[in-house]
């Protein structure tokens, strides 16, 4: 794949004395010391209210540690600079920007890859025919759709994605998921959020597995099953 | 009609509109006058056109442009439609300060009117600064601008009440808006100002798009957050500011432009937006010129704030008829 050469490198996110949470409130996770490496699915599992959007938020280095420091391979990610930053690590919310009027040719233009890079992913995620249509129109399934192909012609090692699928419907999801695994096909670092963990079940992608519960990470099995994966919860 | 005519079909409905409000007005300008300007020992004919006309044109296309960009920038900022640069404070500010001179009866006059104004301005904007610092939501500071136009509206109601008779309407037709105060520097420094301002705002058109993705988004696409929303509203205040102190509080121009523009042109993206609305701007605020100059036919002419709320309000009920039908 051509556009491979070009990602930016980014092999492992380190938490180092981690506190996470909101200045002024008690922290949500503290203690954290943990290291997400290698190209595959890293999943995030927790309740809601667990603090899985702020961690995932705090290691994309966009909000700010309570205390400790989250290292991009060996740089604490203070000292990445705006430009550098947006060349290892891209980031889908969990709700689709319903206000933009962009037209999705225009949201993608954005990345300011060529014409013909944009055209094949909106090809393979067969959005050819919106092209010209504005974000605002599209159905939630189908914006969140366009994020998810903005952030990969970001064309960063790692795709940062807080419950992605939160907003989608069944066979959304489904579809989401199968790109999420060809992108690891390609050597893409994947880290998500996610309630929907029984889609990923026995998913030869999935490299880590990290349950929140009372406020500690705990390690589970990627290999594991989705039954013993809801009972840490 | 192909997209990219459309600006110059704008641009050049503002060439016309500019010529007719320099050639016709009140007066029958002599022509052979307009030298007579330069020489010292100006004539009738070379003081209206460089002191009233010219002054009030450039006025006018400055004011149109200010407002719809500052319009534009508070829409995209907000993700709101209905936001524009009096949900701030701003012209409530302005407005207050003014109240305040003409309404004690401690000055009057143009000029006084003008300084307060700015000063008004600017001690609103100082506030909405302070605490868009401190809230975190963008829909807080929203609210703040409302009630702080809520405040300072009742607080130039109770002068009001007390004021004197003759104050009073000095007052209320301070409130009407008018270009026709602007004198050639004032004209020519709003207008710089406003040119400037475009283009900065300009610079930062991508950063702009990646907004309205979304804040998390778009500081993920290294946006600067707080770079972007002390630009966006320093420059608001600036252009609302300055613009109220010399026309006063001018309505509907900065929430109707950009409205207008998303019907004329398909494209979203800021590159676009910002200078057709910079010209659309320009050319409502023209057109409703000749509603203030009565079109020859009403004697005097409306207020111009009355002749905005009249072409915009329509203006904004259609955008939102036809976007619907578009959607459904």
């Amino acid at each position: 794949m051509s556009a491979m050469k070009e990602l930016g490198t980014l092999r492992k996110i380190h938490a180092a004395g981690l506190s996470i949470g909101y200045t002024g409130h008690s922290p949500v996770l503290t203690a954290i010391d943990q290291v997400w490496q290698g190209p595959g699915i890293h999943l995030i599992l927790g309740e809601n209210g667990s603090g899985k959007s702020t961690l995932i938020r705090t290691l994309a280095g966009l909000q700010e540690p309570l205390k400790g420091v989250v290292n991009w391979d060996e740089e604490n990610i203070h000292s990445i600079v705006a430009p550098r930053k947006i060349t290892k690590m891209a980031f889908v919310e969990s709700m689709p920007p319903r206000q933009s009027e962009l037209t999705v040719d225009e949201a993608l233009a954005l990345n300011g890859r060529s014409r013909a890079e944009q055209d094949l992913w909106l090809h393979r995620f067969d959005l050819l025919s919106l092209r010209s249509k504005s974000i605002s129109q599209l159905s939630d399934g189908l914006a969140q759709r366009v994020m998810l192909v903005r952030a990969i012609l970001q064309e960063t090692p790692w795709i940062l994605m807080d419950e992605p699928t939160a907003f989608l419907d069944v066979k959304s999801r489904h579809v989401m998921w199968s790109h999420c695994s060809s992108l690891v096909e390609q050597g893409r670092h994947i880290m998500v959020s996610s309630h929907d963990f029984h889609l990923l079940e026995h998913n030869p992608h999935l490299k880590s597995v990290t349950a929140i519960r009372d406020h500690r990470l705990h390690h589970l099995d990627p290999m594991g099953s989705f039954a013993e994966w809801s009972a840490s919860l | 009609m192909r997209q990219n005519k459309i600006p110059l079909a704008i641009l050049a409905a503002i060439l016309v509109l500019a010529m007719s409000h320099l050639m016709w007005g009140s007066t029958d300008i002599n022509w052979a006058e307009l030298g007579s300007w330069f020489s010292g020992v100006p004539k009738l004919g070379g003081t209206v056109f460089f002191e009233v006309r010219l002054p009030r044109v450039l006025m006018a296309i400055a004011a149109g442009s200010g407002l719809g960009i500052a319009g534009l920038m508070m829409q995209t900022w907000f993700h709101n439609p209905l936001a524009g640069p009096s949900v701030l404070g701003v012209t409530s500010g302005a407005g207050m300060a003014v109240a305040l001179v003409i309404l004690t009866g401690a000055g009057g006059g143009w000029l006084a009117n003008a300084l307060s104004a700015s000063v008004g301005s600017w001690m609103a904007l100082g506030l909405v600064l302070i605490v868009s610092n401190r809230f975190r939501g963008m829909a807080s500071l929203l609210i703040f601008g409302l009630m702080l136009n809520y405040v300072l509206g009742a607080l130039v109601t109770v002068l009001q009440s007390e004021a004197e008779e003759n104050a009073l309407q000095q007052f209320v037709f301070w409130g009407m808006g008018t270009f026709g105060q602007a004198t050639l520097i004032t004209s020519a420094v709003a207008l710089a100002l406003v040119l400037v301002a475009v283009w900065i705002v300009q610079a930062r058109h991508r950063d702009l798009d990646k907004w309205t993705l979304g804040e998390i988004t778009a500081r993920s696409m290294g946006v600067d957050e707080r770079g972007l929303r002390r630009l966006m509203i320093g420059l608001t205040g600036l252009l609302a500011g300055s613009i109220t102190a010399v026309c006063g509080p001018v309505a509907f121009l900065g929430l109707a432009t950009p409205h207008l523009v998303k019907l004329l042109i398909s494209n979203r993206s800021h590159r676009h937006l910002i200078p057709m609305t910079a010209l659309v701007g320009a050319m409502l605020a023209l057109v409703a010129d000749w509603g203030v100059k009565g079109f020859g036919v009403l004697d005097g002419g409306w207020p111009l704030n009355a002749v905005l709320s009249l072409l915009g309000a329509p203006l904004v009920i259609w955008v939102l008829v036809k976007r619907n039908m578009g959607n459904s």
